[in-house]
């Protein structure tokens, strides 16, 4: 009986299985190698229209012979901007203006984070969840704008209007917390003030950038300036009068 | 000088001439290394012979002598095994003596080690050879 | 510290009285010459004096002190990023990293304190913790630098506890060719692949994606490394990172013997080691030989071995109601040796293959010039007018392979150096990367992993480039060190001796109208094959459309494999083949005479740029083969008139008789009698033919399948039916 029982718990608990070691957990959302897909292709269709032509004929004019692939930064950011991301055959077209192999570009896109090689929402959202931000409660924000454009984290929503981001440090800690939509900040943010501008621009609005809370104007003090209160002095204070 | 003088000079007589006489003793003593004076117990399948001598002490009163056939070319494992047991003192009842000894139909025909001889075991190699020749035919 | 000062005050002395000269007897008495321009530092409390801008690395290794490093290489850019020969420098706050630090003088380096064991158990500590522990079922393992130098200069415990099984840093492996296989999890990043592809095989296609701990070494698209020379980076990989695909899993090395020995699959003669076990090659490796290959050898010569063991003759075959049968060395031998009797003059004739070594060729023709024969060849044949085999420096990569990337100007004719030769490529690479080669080409536009001026196809351009009527003599005439190359393939045109002199003539006018150094030379001829040049030595002068006119009674086929001898054009002669492997040669014969392939004799080889060097046997020929000069000295003796060279010196003496500079192993004779060359070149009389100048190999699926072992290499297949997909 007791045998019986003993066997029985055993094929359910399922004893002896040993730990199999599991590779690190993926710590980017981003993949560095590239996979082929229908959208992107060796031979996705990708041209510099005439505008940014005329502008990568000025910034190429910055860069002296030979040191021509330094603007390569500026060069897939203008291919980022006129496609929206940046698709392979978008790098093999910066490879061939700048002449160099494909593999520099490669480098290049995958080191920087803000190059988007899978296609992106036409607003990307990008909370920062450092430390300032996390210590303002940017969970919240996270949470209200996944709810609210109703997308996961590295993910397009399903009409293609947004992508979420989670980033690193953006720089404006003293407006904590904070997410930046394409190139404007949004600032001092509450989960209200960030349902109001996801809303804004589901309605194809621009809510105006900045500090979203009181009437900051940028990064000072929230209750009013502390220093530098009084207009500066004219340029001849503290100047001997006889000069 | 003593193994072939035996105990006795009649004793060594004895074993001449059960030898078969001093030409056939020294050829005997060429190929066996000794001259014994025995009993002869029984002959197995082989063409093997048996003596017995009591007269000696242990583990030198049986012994075999091979088929003459076989010339200097005998080992031990000509010795089939039911006389091999009475050889090595398992058992004192001689072969046909003893009603233990199980006869199957299946068992097979005694055969000597033939290591070393043509009719040797050589395990067939399951290696893929390491040169593929060409193959004109190809 | 005395000893410091002492010199310093040497040098003083000297610079204050201008001269040295008072100060010599001195210096010899201490054993230091003071030299000015020289930088004096310690190194370990060793003073050595090195040049400026020698880096603390170079200059440890003068001293004799070795410091570890995972990512300098001496033949690669330094890189600087594994940290690994981290060094302290007195009175420095932080230790540095001597690959990339320039000495200065006076400085006292300490490669072995405290702070620098530290530096490097730290360094080792971080590497290890994002390296996976598979040193067991890893194929580096026993020739890993990391494993050598964890032991070394690790910490002899680890503080790297994964008690939640999170696991290690993971990257996916890549597929990059059948050579090379990929385990990207052990890389340390050391960028030594990288730096290989985009400087030595000018395939720039390799690199680092993503960053920080994402950070993997890679192609990012899936692709072939499109390189002839791909091999070499499993070589420069310190960990299992790259390893050989079809060597994957194979042996240890410890478990391997290494034999010395020498490439026979281009004329380059690059120098391997052979590491074999239990009589079958396992791999074949580099070995360093700054005069010719450096560190490098190309993917043929690394891994067409398998091609040794398939395709083999084993046993001696006669043709028997017109199938080949097999039979004994004897009924073989004497059936030949039948057809050796009662030959009038020039009735037998034998055609020296591509990788037919000086030992045969020599008892060759001996054995046919017994038979009143001189109807001796090579496959590829060279043209006899003018000065033909008489004078070396008609057939000779003059100029040496190791000085190609000292010209400034490289003129290339009708040769492809990137698949015909690839190490004489990586050096006119070199000169183009740092030398400032320029380099002009005559042939079918190919890709030669560096740019060059195309001149186009036609043959007249050699005649134009000749009387200046093309622009790019100019830039030969402002030359000070001029190289024309000329590919061997294109003397085995109709026109071959026209344009052999055509091209001296215009060494000649280049040598007429620029100043170049005396020991340099202009003309230089590119062989592919092994053999040519031992056998031009050896004085195989005639050719096959002599042999064809003769209509030899017997022909020997030397392993020559090369469909341009056709059955048809011998229909009536008695065809002998005598090699290695069962190939074109071989199925046109009428007796086969098993030979040895490289790796299973010792033979003499003489390189195209004239260097005799020698293979050792690694293993036993297979089956009933032997080596094939003891063939033709049995078959002498059949034949009734026994060549008198029983063994291998014996062979070698007879060498020595005809041309002593065989024998000078790893030695050059300088080539000289220039000016009688460019004079027996004008009396060559000829127009050139209207076939623009073609070469055989332009792609890299051309490259791989050139000779008998690697058309019967299996991974010599499977690379070309990879490039075949990749395009």
């Amino acid at each position: 009986m007791l045998t019986f029982l003993r066997k029985t718990c055993n094929l359910s608990v399922l004893q002896n299985i040993r730990n199999l070691q599991i590779s690190a957990i993926l710590s980017s959302d981003t993949l560095f190698t590239h996979r082929d897909t229908e959208y992107n292709n060796p031979s996705t269709p990708f041209e510099f229209n005439e505008a940014n032509k005329k502008r990568i004929e000025a910034i190429l004019k910055i860069y002296p012979e030979g040191h021509k692939r330094g603007a390569m930064i500026p060069l897939l950011d203008l291919a980022q901007r006129q496609y929206g991301w940046l698709p392979i055959s978008a790098m093999h077209k910066v490879a061939e203006i700048l002449n160099v192999s494909n593999m520099r570009v490669y480098e290049v896109a995958t080191f920087y984070t803000m190059f988007n090689r899978k296609p992106m929402g036409k607003y990307h959202v990008q909370i920062c969840t450092c430390t300032p931000c996390w210590l303002r409660d940017s969970d919240s924000i996270l949470k209200v704008v996944r709810e609210e454009t109703n997308c996961e984290i590295g993910g397009n929503s399903a009409d293609n209007m947004f992508s979420v981001s989670e980033v690193e440090c953006l720089g404006a800690c003293a407006n904590a917390p904070m997410l930046q939509v394409n190139d404007d900040y949004y600032e001092d943010l509450t989960p209200e003030t960030t349902k109001a501008i996801i809303d804004a621009l589901k309605n194809g609005e621009r809510p105006p950038p900045g500090p979203q809370c009181c009437n900051r104007y940028a990064a000072e003090p929230a209750s009013g300036l502390t220093s530098l209160t009084s207009p500066p002095p004219d340029p001849t204070f503290g100047v001997r009068s006889d000069l | 000088m003593e193994r072939i003088l035996g105990h006795t000079i009649s004793d060594f007589i004895k074993a001449i001439k059960q030898n078969g006489g001093i030409i056939n003793s020294i050829k005997v003593l060429h190929r066996m290394d000794a001259i014994k004076l025995g009993k002869l117990v029984g002959q197995d399948e082989f063409g093997n012979k048996y003596y017995e001598n009591n007269n000696n002490f242990v583990c030198r009163n049986r012994w075999v002598v091979y088929n003459e056939q076989l010339s200097l070319n005998y080992d031990a494992s000509q010795v089939p095994p039911e006389w091999h047991g009475w050889l090595h003192y398992k058992t004192d009842l001689l072969p046909h003596q003893d009603p233990s000894r199980k006869k199957y139909k299946w068992m097979i025909k005694h055969t000597p080690n033939y290591s070393g001889t043509e009719l040797s075991y050589v395990p067939y190699s399951t290696v893929k050879p390491k040169i593929e020749p060409w193959n004109p035919k190809k | 510290m005395i000893r410091y000062l002492m010199i310093r005050g040497k040098t003083i002395t000297s610079y204050r009285h201008g001269t040295s000269i008072n100060v010599s007897s001195s210096s010899k008495q201490h054993g230091v010459e003071p030299k000015t321009n020289l930088i004096e530092l310690f190194i370990d409390e060793k003073a050595i004096q090195v040049p400026p801008g020698t880096t603390i690395l170079k200059a440890a290794s003068l001293a004799g002190i070795e410091i570890p490093r995972f990512c300098y290489h001496e033949r690669l850019a330094v890189a600087g990023n594994c940290r690994m020969c981290l060094v302290e420098i007195e009175k420095q706050v932080k230790p540095v990293a001597a690959c990339a630090m320039p000495v200065m003088k006076g400085w006292r380096v300490k490669t072995n304190s405290n702070l620098t064991q530290k530096a490097r158990e730290g360094v080792m500590e971080f590497l290890l913790v994002n390296h996976p522990l598979d040193c067991p079922i890893c194929d580096q393992g026993g020739e890993c630098d990391l494993q050598d130098q964890s032991m070394a200069f690790g910490n002899d415990r680890s503080r790297f506890v994964d008690i939640d099984y999170s696991g290690k840093r993971a990257v996916e492996d890549k597929d990059i060719g059948p050579l090379i296989k990929t385990a990207m999890t052990r890389c340390i990043h050391c960028t030594r692949c990288i730096r290989f592809a985009s400087e030595i095989a000018g395939i720039d296609d390799f690199g680092t994606t993503g960053r920080g701990n994402e950070m993997q070494v890679g192609m990012y698209v899936k692709k072939l490394f499109m390189s002839e020379v791909s091999g070499n980076i499993i070589d420069l990989c310190p960990v299992g990172a790259l390893t050989s695909k079809p060597y994957a899993f194979v042996a240890r090395p410890w478990e391997n013997y290494r034999t010395d020995s020498i490439d026979v699959h281009d004329a380059v003669g690059s120098n391997i080691v052979i590491s074999h076990r239990t009589g079958e090659v396992l791999r074949i490796l580099p070995r360093v030989n700054e005069e010719i290959n450096e560190e490098w050898i190309s993917d043929k010569a690394r891994f067409s071995y398998d091609g040794l063991k398939r395709q083999r003759i084993i046993t001696p075959m006669i043709k028997l109601n017109g199938e080949l049968q097999n039979v004994d060395w004897k009924s073989a031998l004497v059936s030949v040796a039948n057809i050796l009797q009662d030959l009038s003059t020039n009735k037998c004739a034998a055609i020296a293959g591509k990788q037919a070594d000086a030992e045969s060729l020599v008892m060759m023709k001996d054995l046919l010039n017994k038979f009143d024969s001189e109807l001796l060849t090579t496959e590829q044949p060279f043209p006899q007018k003018g000065a033909g085999v008489d004078l070396r420096s008609n057939y000779l990569l003059n100029n040496k392979i190791s000085s190609i990337d000292e010209a400034d100007v490289v003129l290339l004719i009708g040769t492809n150096p990137r698949y015909e030769a690839p190490i004489v490529n990586i050096r006119i690479r070199k000169g183009y990367l740092h030398h400032e080669q320029k380099i002009g080409f005559i042939g079918p536009p190919v890709n030669l992993t560096y740019e060059y001026k195309y001149l186009g196809q036609s043959v007249e351009l050699i005649s134009q480039l000749k009387l200046g009527t093309n622009s790019f003599r100019a830039i030969l005439n402002n030359a000070k060190k001029p190289m024309v190359i000329l590919g061997s393939e294109q003397l085995s045109r109709p026109d071959g001796a026209k344009i052999l002199a055509e091209v001296q003539s215009l060494c000649k006018a280049i040598n007429n109208s620029t100043k170049v150094p005396k020991y340099w030379k202009i003309m230089n001829i590119l062989h592919t094959n092994a053999s040519q040049v031992t056998a031009l030595d050896l004085g195989y002068s005639s050719s096959l459309d002599d042999l064809k006119k003769n209509k030899p009674k017997i022909l020997f086929l030397l392993g020559a494999d090369d469909p341009c001898i056709k059955k048809e054009d011998f229909s009536k002669t008695f065809i002998v083949y005598m090699g290695s492997h069962g190939d074109y040669g071989a199925s046109i014969a009428d007796v086969i005479l098993p030979g040895a392939a490289y790796t299973e004799k010792c033979g003499s080889f003489v390189n195209m740029e004239g260097r005799s060097q020698q293979t050792n046997a690694a293993i036993t020929p297979p089956g009933m083969a032997r080596p094939d000069w003891k063939i033709i000295r049995a078959l002498s003796e059949i034949a009734g008139i026994s060549l008198p060279y029983d063994n291998l010196n014996e062979v070698r003496n007879r060498i020595a008789e005809i041309a002593p500079h065989l024998l000078k192993y790893g030695d050059i004779e300088p080539t000289n009698y220039f000016s009688q060359l460019f004079e027996i070149s004008e009396t060559i009389h000829g127009t050139f033919s209207d076939n623009p100048i073609d070469i055989k190999q332009k792609t890299l699926d051309q490259y791989f399948m050139t000779d008998a072992i690697s058309r019967a290499s299996v991974i010599m297949a499977k690379c070309v039916q990879a490039v075949v997909k990749q395009h």
